[in-house]
């Protein structure tokens, strides 16, 4: 498969800091991919990088076939792209803000307008095209510039920190609705998040990015057990005190028990499984199960894990 | 190119029409400009308007329009944190500058000739003589034409400036200092010269059409160099970015 988007080394530093490091990266068509890390690591550089808005100090990069030290130009007309800021014009209504970007980008009158129209609606704008986005809310507005980077159906899109500064509901909404126009046209997407939960419920890859350096690069659940850390499991229900259970339990690999009751099981999940194991082995066993818990804690600590620098995880850098 | 271009226009008009509807006051100042150049200054002057005092207004106007439009097109932008993604559509430096320069110079211009046009009727209404009063051939190329430059010229220093300057205010105010720098060093230079020498002696020996035609051809000279400075520095984002 060709890539969409493959750097070797790619380095940039300001004034002696490194920014980003020997980036190596390779994605393909449709690649959903997060690109994660603190403040500071280097994800809003790497874009820039990308798109040829700041020049390499080292390395090489061709995005869509084209290097980015010479045809920066090509490479921006065929991608979508919100940046650090949402860069709308407040003064602007929301339609003459896509109408611009449309022109920029080359459409036809009609094809704007459908484009426009499509985009204002899928993101529940349209009845309000015509205010100046100055009045708007930031949900909003982020959702208008994200339609903005989507009105030419560019082949591959970067987002940087889309959810940033969303309340969880519109940024879940935002994500719904991205991932709906995004489905089924085999569009990559480049976002860079700080978010270990958001990468994971939305990308198909993620890289971790630790002071300009890829920490790690693989599928979600990847990412996860390569930080060492497990999930953990509760489970609510009865039965749980019978030695058939316990002892199914038992014989489960990977999974250990970290308490239990007749009503409740807390157990660490083994590194890339699934819950079914589990589940059938306590079901067979005459328990009865109400409500299963994985717990959220456990992906923070995995991504606090991989992005502070003084501990040393062995990462499987899968590509 | 032609598409870029026209899509920079667009933009640009856009801006330019809502700045005046969501800003009442701003509508009210232009406004208050139009009543002063068109109405209240020809009453002031009344027979010497039309001969000598609307060419010195005709050729200052546009800088008094320009000027803060200048120092907004690059500075503005970056401040309002628009310049970036501007930068990041495929849009060509070239289009980018010309579509700011032709929007600006239009603006100005356009509404100096209107203002002009408006202080002539005025001009004509309060006369007493027979007769309509108009300029000459001469004195309308000078008015037109040097105005035209003295505008291009303006906003091609102001764009220059704006495009190095991270804030409309420090693009304002280093503005205002060449302006007002540049004219002075100017009438100095001049004075300088030997009373005898040619182009002291100029204003006096020359057709002021001729005159108008040397110091516009200067002045857009000038502004070719400045314009194409800045395009250099478009061409490279990170520059810009600063
Ligand atoms: N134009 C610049 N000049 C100097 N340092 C910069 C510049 N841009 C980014 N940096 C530095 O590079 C590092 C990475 O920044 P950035 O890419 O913005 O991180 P992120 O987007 O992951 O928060 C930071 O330490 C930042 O201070
Ligand atoms: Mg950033």
């Amino acid at each position: 498969m060709q890539a969409v988007l493959q750097t070797h080394q790619l380095s940039r530093s300001f004034g002696g800091r490194a920014a980003v490091e020997g980036l190596d990266l390779r994605l393909e068509a449709g690649t959903i991919f997060g690109l994660l890390g603190p403040n500071g690591a280097g994800k809003t550089t790497t874009i820039r990088l990308l798109l040829g808005l700041l020049k390499p100090s080292g390395g090489h990069a061709e995005v869509l076939g084209l290097d980015v030290r010479k045809a920066a130009r090509q490479i921006r007309a065929q991608t979508g792209v919100l940046l650090e800021h949402s860069g709308l014009y407040e003064r602007l209504s929301a339609a003459d803000n896509l109408a611009f970007a449309g022109r920029a980008y080359g459409l036809e009158r009609a094809e704007r307008q459908a484009r426009a129209k499509l985009l204002l609606s899928t993101f529940g704008l349209w009845e309000r095209r015509h205010e100046p986005v100055a009045t708007w809310s930031r949900g909003m507005r982020q959702k208008l510039a994200i339609a903005r980077a989507l009105i030419h159906r560019p082949r591959l899109v970067f987002l940087d920190e889309p959810t940033a500064g969303l309340d969880p509901a519109a940024a879940v909404s935002l994500r719904q609705t991205l991932l709906e126009l995004v489905a089924s046209t085999q569009t990559t997407l480049f976002i860079t998040t700080h978010n270990l939960a958001e990468a994971e419920r939305m990308c198909t890859l993620i890289g971790v990015l630790r002071q300009g350096r890829l920490a790690a690069l693989g599928r979600p659940e990847q990412i996860r057990s390569a930080s060492g850390q497990r999930q953990q499991v509760t489970l609510h229900g009865s039965g749980f005190d019978s030695p058939d259970v316990r002892a199914a339990i038992a014989l489960l690999p990977g999974w250990t028990l970290h308490s239990a009751s007749a009503q409740e099981l807390q157990l660490d999940q083994p590194p890339s499984s699934t819950l079914a194991p589990l589940i059938t082995a306590i079901v067979s066993h005459g328990g009865q199960i109400d409500s299963v818990q994985a717990q959220q804690g456990s992906l923070e600590s995995a991504f606090l894990a991989l992005v502070t620098p003084q501990q040393h995880t062995e990462v499987p850098n899968d590509r | 190119m032609i598409a870029d271009y026209r899509a920079m226009l667009w933009k640009e008009g856009r801006e330019l029409v809502a700045q005046f509807i969501g800003n009442r006051l701003r509508l009210l100042v232009q406004l208050g400009i139009v009543a002063y150049f068109a109405v209240l200054l020809p009453l002031i002057f009344e027979d010497s308007w039309i001969p000598r005092h609307a060419l010195i207004f005709w050729v200052l106007l546009p800088s008094a329009l320009a000027l803060p439009m200048a120092a907004d097109s690059f500075a503005g932008e970056r401040e309002r944190h628009t310049l970036e993604t501007l930068l990041a559509l495929p849009l060509s430096p070239r289009a980018i500058l010309a579509g700011k320069l032709t929007m600006q110079v239009l603006w100005a211009w356009l509404f100096t000739q209107i203002v002009v046009g408006l202080s002539l009727i005025t001009a004509n209404l309060i006369d007493q003589q027979p007769g309509v009063q108009w300029f000459s051939g001469q004195t309308l190329l000078f008015g037109a034409g040097l105005s035209l430059a003295v505008t291009v010229f303006l906003n091609s220093l102001g764009m220059f400036v704006s495009a190095r300057m991270s804030g409309v205010k420090q693009a304002q105010m280093l503005l205002g200092l060449l302006v007002i720098g540049l004219g002075m060093a100017t009438a100095f230079g001049l004075s300088l010269l030997p009373a005898n020498a040619a182009l002291r002696q100029a204003p006096q020996v020359l057709p002021a059409a001729q005159l108008a035609l040397a110091g516009g051809g200067i002045l857009l000279l000038i502004s070719q160099g400045l314009l194409l400075l800045t395009l250099a520095r478009l061409k490279r984002p990170w520059q810009m970015l600063k």
